[in-house]
C-alpha cells in the first residue's frame, strides 16, 4: 500500500508538472503531420513512417529520463523525504513506488503517442491495427522505458539528476543507435583487450534489444515469438536489477 | 516496568563533514519518555535536537547506541506505525492540494482506503484548514504550510507525535489554535516530544524538559526545576546553556 501510494504521488506530480500536456501537443503536432504525408507509396511512405516512429521513440525517451531522475533526488533535495520516510515503510518500498510511478507516468505518455500514430496510420491506409508486429514493437517499446526508467532511477542514486540523466542517455544511444559500430569497433581490438571490452559491453543494458521499428516500416512481419519473450524477460531482468540496487543503495544514504 | 513511548540510550549520531571527517553531534544520549507525557525538547541552535529527533525516525545512522518507539528499534519501519512527525520547516509536495496531500501521507501510513476521506476532514477540521482543501500547497503561506505539516502529522491519528518547532512561522491566533490542539491532544494521552524555542510555549505545553547542549544532555526535569527565583525562563535558558560570556553579556 505504502508503494502504491508513493507510486500515485508521482503519476500526480507529472500531470501536475504538465507532462502530459506536452504530450497532448506533441500528439496533435503529430497527428496533423502524419495526415499531411503521403504515405502510401511504397519508398516515400516507408521512409515517412520510419522518421515518425523514430520521432515517437525518441520523445518517449526524451520524458521518461528527465522523469526518472528527479524521482528521488527532488525528495533528497526538497527534504519532501522526511515527512514520506516518517512512515512506517521500508526505504525499498519508497523505491519500488517511486520507480512503479516514472514508468506508469512514461508508459502512459507513450501509449497515448502510439495511440495516435497507429491510428493515423491506418487512416493513411499504410498500417492495419491488426497488424502484430505494431503491437509487439509498442510493447517492446514499453519495455525499453520501463528499462529506462529503472536505469535512470539507479543512477540518480549516486549521483546528481543532470549527471543521470546524461549518463541514462549515453547508454541508450550507446546501445540503440550505435551498437553495430561498437562491435565493429570491439572487432578491431587488439585480442587482450577485446575480451575486456567484450565483457564491458555485454554488462550494459542493451537497448537495441527493443528496437523493431524497422520490421514494422519495411512490413517484416512480427518477432519469432522465442525472441520475443527472450528481449521482454531481458528487459524486466534489468528492470528488477537496476530497482534492486537502487533499494540497496537509498538504504545506506542518510536522509 | 513499563514500556517507554520514546527511549534513548547511550546514543551517539556522528555526522560526516568533509572528506573522511566526522563531527559528533550527540553524545552518549540518554532519555526516556512515558506514555502520554508532553516533552519540550530545548537547547541552542546546533545543540543536537533535530539530529535525535532523525534518529528516532531513522534518517540518520545511529554511531552507538540505541533508540526505540514503543518498545521497537527505530531502524524497523513498525516503530514508525504509530508515530506523527512534523518536519521544523515545510518540505511538501508543493504540487498537490492540502487534501491529496493528506490523502497520500494517510495512504502511505496504512489508513485504508474507505475511512481515508473522513480523516483527511478530520484532521484538517482540527488544524482549521477545512476551507483549504482543494487548494494547492504551493499557494500556501508559510504559517499555512506549518499547519498543513501538523494535519499530515495527526492525520493517521498516531499515539507518539515528534515536532519539529511547531510553533515557529505561525500567527497569534494559529499558534493559541496549536496550543489548544495540544491540551487536547494530552487529553487523548498522546505522547509529544516537541522542540521549541518559544522557551513561554514550552513553559505553559510541556510536562517535563530535555535541555541539549553541544551534544549532551544538559538537564531533564520538569520546566519549574531550571526556572529560577525570579521565574523568568529565558535567564534559566541562559544560564543553563549559554556560554559565560552570554550570561555576562545578558548579566549587563
Amino acid at each position: 500500500m505504502g508503494s502504491l501510494a508513493i507510486a500515485r504521488l508521482s503519476i500526480l506530480e507529472t500531470l501536475r508538472r504538465k507532462e502530459f500536456y506536452i504530450v497532448f501537443v506533441f500528439i496533435a503536432v503529430l497527428a496533423v503531420w502524419m495526415y499531411s504525408l503521403n504515405m502510401t507509396s511504397s519508398g516515400a511512405g516507408r521512409f515517412a513512417k520510419d522518421i515518425v516512429m523514430q520521432v515517437v521513440w525518441l520523445a518517449s525517451f526524451a520524458l521518461t529520463v528527465p522523469l526518472a531522475a528527479r524521482q528521488i533526488s527532488a525528495d533528497v533535495e526538497q527534504k519532501s523525504i522526511y515527512v514520506l520516510m516518517s512512515r512506517p515503510i521500508h526505504r525499498w518500498q519508497y523505491v519500488v513506488g517511486r520507480a512503479v510511478g516514472a514508468i506508469t507516468a512514461s508508459a502512459i505518455c507513450f501509449t497515448s503517442m502510439y495511440a495516435v500514430l497507429i491510428l493515423m496510420l491506418a487512416v493513411k491506409g499504410a498500417g492495419s491495427l491488426a497488424d502484430p508486429s505494431l503491437w509487439q514493437a509498442y510493447l517492446l517499446q514499453v519495455m525499453a522505458l520501463i528499462t529506462l526508467a529503472s536505469l535512470t532511477l539507479c543512477l540518480s542514486t549516486v549521483s546528481s539528476p543532470g549527471g543521470a540523466i546524461t549518463f541514462a542517455l549515453l547508454m541508450l544511444c550507446a546501445t540503440r543507435y550505435g551498437s553495430a559500430a561498437i562491435m565493429n569497433r570491439v572487432q578491431q581490438m587488439p585480442e587482450a583487450s577485446r575480451d575486456v571490452a567484450w565483457g564491458a559491453y555485454l554488462l550494459i543494458p542493451h537497448f537495441e534489444f527493443f528496437n523493431v521499428s524497422q520490421r514494422v516500416v519495411h512490413g517484416w512481419g512480427p518477432l519469432p515469438t522465442s525472441l520475443f519473450v527472450q528481449a521482454m524477460a531481458y528487459g524486466l531482468i534489468c528492470s528488477i536489477f537496476f530497482v534492486a540496487l537502487a533499494a540497496a543503495v537509498f538504504r545506506k544514504r542518510w536522509l | 516496568m513499563e514500556i517507554a513511548a520514546i527511549e534513548a540510550n547511550g546514543l551517539n549520531i556522528e555526522y560526516r563533514t568533509g572528506r573522511g571527517k566526522k563531527k559528533l553531534a550527540v553524545s552518549d544520549l540518554s532519555f526516556r519518555v512515558n506514555h502520554g507525557e508532553i516533552i519540550g525538547f530545548i537547547g541552542p541552535n546546533g545543540a543536537g535536537k533535530t539530529s535525535t529527533m532523525k534518529a528516532l525516525l531513522d534518517f540518520s545512522p545511529v554511531f552507538s547506541g540505541s533508540c526505540s518507539i514503543s518498545g521497537v528499534p527505530c531502524s524497523d519501519p513498525r516503530a514508525r506505525e504509530h508515530l506523527g512527525y512534523m518536519p521544523e520547516m515545510s518540505y511538501y509536495p508543493k504540487y498537490l492540494t492540502l487534501s491529496e496531500f493528506l490523502d497520500t501521507c494517510a495512504a502511505i501510513s496504512g489508513v485504508p482506503g474507505w475511512v481515508r476521506k473522513e480523516a483527511v476532514n478530520t484532521v484538517a477540521e482540527r488544524v482549521g484548514m477545512t476551507s483549504h482543501l482543494k487548494t494547492r500547497l504551493s499557494s500556501f503561506s508559510k504559517g499555512m504550510l506549518q499547519q498543513a505539516g501538523f494535519a499530515q502529522a495527526l492525520v493517521h491519528n498516531p499515539d507518539i507525535l515528534i515536532l519539529d518547532e511547531p510553533m515557529s512561522g505561525l500567527d497569534p491566533i494559529a499558534r493559541m489554535r496549536m496550543r489548544q490542539t495540544l491540551a487536547e491532544l494530552r487529553a487523548e494521552a498522546k505522547t509529544i516530544l516537541f522542540s521549541s524555542h518559544e522557551l513561554g510555549e514550552i513553559e505553559m505545553v510541556a510536562d517535563r524538559v530535555l535541555a541539549l547542549n553541544q551534544g549532551t544532555l544538559a538537564y531533564e526535569g520538569p520546566v519549574s526545576g531550571i526556572v529560577g527565583t525570579d521565574g523568568n525562563l529565558e535567564q534559566a535558558f541562559l544560564r543553563l546553556l549559554g556560554t559565560e560570556q552570554e550570561v555576562a553579556a545578558w548579566a549587563a
